[in-house]
């Protein structure tokens, strides 16, 4: 197979039973499609790259059906693409219509309810995901989609999750987006990996919606400096309370702290702390 | 937080006089070191009969150059390379049976001392706490030894490995045995202190129980961290760690009397009571009668201290008598009350202690203004690592 995005007479012949197929984006190792699904409606259509491995893909695929959360986009269905392309595979997903954290970041500041939201919502996905031993190690505001009416929040993209109990499938290295992974993930230690990996992404992203600016990007002019910062550098508390009793800042300090042992143990317990957050409320 | 009495030399008449005031709150930590097998056996199934909580640190903590004689004559000494195989098996089976003798509810399991927590150490762990799981403990609760060296306790990293390392092994309480910077009685290392807080929340945080041996009262900080408990007594050497007296050439005991102000958290000489006498601030340095100890009246009504009859044995039982109170009112109901009554603790005593000081009355190596900052500088840094978790799941 060659060019992204496939031509519409291609994607018809493959998948024939999808109509109105409307390129929407390349990103990482895939390229995703709008489609229409006789029964599901509008659905994203994702083939892999050829490039990438169908392992890969496959855990992928496994890490969201395990998880089984509503905060995860539903997997309709998923195969290999028939010959001659036979080794790319594609899934069909859930369609969820809304603009990434990102752009809601960059668009100004986020209400306090949202991030509020966000943070009960993504650790309702990292329950499940402890759960079953998977940690999807690339929390960002770009693997996070709100709804227009703000109503309901998804984490999307589980290509790099890791199943803590299976064979590591990348070797001496571990992909992650640097300025949001932690230590541990930087520096490769994969037998240290767990669910509080993901609490310090989840905390540094929740932090930029507070702030508007990932301190640990912020004006950095290397990727060595952001590293350099992960390592070195404690985020400061937020500067305003987004709850009533300021216990979020607490839970944020606590979220990203450097060593993994500073943190939360769990996502249950983070969870926790913040459904007591929400009986008080948020800052108006 | 509880306290237990750390056995060493000439303890059992201390233990007794005391567990007399305080009843069946008292709890001890014997030491086969300075009692032999007889005196184990009887001393104990005392102690429990006073209603006393009995254990027994079993002092193998460097196996291949302890010859302290009273210590490697007891039964349960290994003859050999120790803490895996037979000689483990064999030495754990005998103090299972000496543990059962002196009325032990619960056994503390031997640990090396760790030089650096490295993956021979931590596999060596590993070894004990799998042969102790095969074993018959005969109903005991094992609680394990954990030994670190000063070197071992300032490295970041190697604690939070071995904070990493807990997470997987299966144990639920713990004998913490950290060793001072320098063989020091009194800590002059706010990273020393640090880490101990740091490792010991962690320990507590991840469920486990704490029990902190050879102890003085500079470790009631260790309040905030949670700990269960801390273990001191009479001598020096049973209230700072130190592997030097299970080493018979390295043996050496200093004899003086002092007297402990709990409420300067400082040690004095009577000589030093003496010069206090002489500018008239004698006042300040006597135990307020909340402490329930009246050992030490005697310094503050005789015509000068140096004229009271004043001894080691009153030094000791008021000591204890002190720091039992200390111990048992340094956990508040939150945690930042925990927080600030330690902080003003040691503010109050800073404070006083630099007056008297400017006025020649020191407690010399035993006054602690110059390591409270030490001890506030840690209390900063938990607080700032830990604080949030601490607060909200106090009590631990």
């Amino acid at each position: 197979m060659s060019g992204w995005p496939h031509p519409e007479a291609f994607l018809q012949q493959c998948f024939p039973a999808l109509s109105q197929f409307k390129f929407v984006a390349k990103g990482g190792q895939k390229a995703v499609y709008s489609a229409m699904h006789p029964t599901a409606g509008q659905v994203a259509l994702k083939i892999l790259s050829p490039s990438d491995t169908p392992e890969r893909f496959q855990r992928e695929i496994m890490a969201i059906q395990m998880i089984d959360a509503q905060q995860v986009p539903l997997i309709i269905e998923h195969g290999k693409m028939p010959e001659p392309y036979e080794g790319n595979f594609w899934m069909t997903e859930e369609w969820i219509s809304g603009l990434t954290l990102r752009e809601k970041i960059e668009q100004g500041p986020i209400s306090n309810q949202l991030i509020l939201k966000v943070a009960t919502d993504i650790l309702s996905v990292l329950i499940k995901a402890e759960h079953h031993r998977i940690v999807h190690r690339d929390i960002k505001p770009e693997n996070i989609i709100i709804a227009p009416d703000e109503s309901h929040c998804w984490l999307i993209d589980f290509g790099i999750a890791r199943h803590l109990d299976r064979t590591s499938l990348t070797g001496l290295y571990m992909p992650c987006t640097i300025g949001y992974a932690p230590v541990e993930q930087l520096d490769v230690m994969k037998s240290h990996i767990d669910t509080r990996s993901d609490l310090f992404s989840l905390g540094v992203t929740l932090y930029e919606c507070v702030e508007g600016v990932n301190p640990f990007i912020d004006s950095a002019t290397s990727l060595g400096e952001i590293v350099d910062r992960i390592h070195n550098m404690q985020l400061p508390r937020i500067s305003r309370d987004i709850d009533v009793k300021g216990e979020f800042g607490n839970l944020l300090q606590t979220l990203t702290q450097t060593r993994k042992n500073h943190r939360l143990e769990s996502a249950e317990e983070a969870l926790k702390w913040m459904n007591d957050i929400n009986i008080e409320g948020h800052v108006e | 937080m509880k306290l237990y009495l750390q056995f060493g030399h000439g303890m059992m008449e201390h233990a007794r006089v005391l567990s007399k005031k305080w009843g069946k709150k008292t709890a001890v930590v014997l030491s086969p070191r300075d009692l032999t097998h007889k005196q184990l056996t009887k001393f104990g199934p005392e102690m429990v009969g006073l209603g006393a909580e009995v254990l027994l640190d079993p002092q193998i903590y460097i196996p291949a150059t302890t010859d302290h004689v009273n210590l490697t004559s007891h039964a349960y000494w290994p003859k050999s390379p120790y803490f895996s195989g037979p000689s483990f098996k064999k030495s754990l089976d005998e103090l299972i049976q000496l543990n059962i003798s002196i009325g032990a509810e619960r056994i503390i399991i031997p640990g090396e001392f760790a030089t650096n927590i490295d993956a021979s150490w931590l596999k060596t762990q590993q070894s004990i706490i799998h042969d102790v799981n095969a074993a018959d403990l005969e109903g005991m609760e094992p609680i394990y030894t954990i030994a670190l060296s000063p070197a071992a306790l300032i490295n970041v990293a190697q604690v939070h490995l071995l904070l990493d390392n807990l997470e997987k092994w299966s144990i639920k309480s713990v004998y913490l045995i950290l060793k001072h910077p320098d063989g020091n009685y009194l800590i002059d290392s706010s990273m020393w202190l640090a880490n101990a807080l740091d490792l010991a929340a962690g320990m507590k945080l991840g469920g486990l129980e704490v029990i902190v041996g050879y102890c003085s009262h500079q470790k009631l900080i260790l309040a905030i961290a949670g700990v269960d408990a801390i273990c001191s007594g009479t001598w020096m050497n049973v209230r700072a760690f130190c592997i030097e007296k299970f080493i018979a050439s390295k043996d050496m005991a200093q004899r003086s009397t002092w007297y402990f102000a709990p409420h300067l958290l400082s040690e004095y000489k009577i000589d030093a009571l003496d010069i206090a006498f002489k500018q008239k601030v004698l006042a300040q340095l006597k135990t307020p009668a909340s402490y329930g100890s009246s050992y030490a009246d005697q310094l503050f009504i005789a015509p000068q201290p140096s004229l009271a009859s004043y001894d080691e044995q009153d030094s000791f039982r008021h000591y204890l008598q002190c720091l039992k109170v200390q111990v048992e009112n340094a956990v508040l109901s939150t945690y930042q009350a925990t927080l600030d009554n330690q902080i003003a603790l040691l503010d109050y005593a800073d404070t006083k202690l630099k007056a008297l000081s400017g006025l020649g009355v020191s407690g010399q190596q035993r006054d602690l203004q110059k390591h409270i900052i030490h001890s506030k500088n840690a209390l900063a840094v938990l607080n700032k690592q830990r604080g949030a978790i601490l607060s909200r799941k106090w009590p631990l």
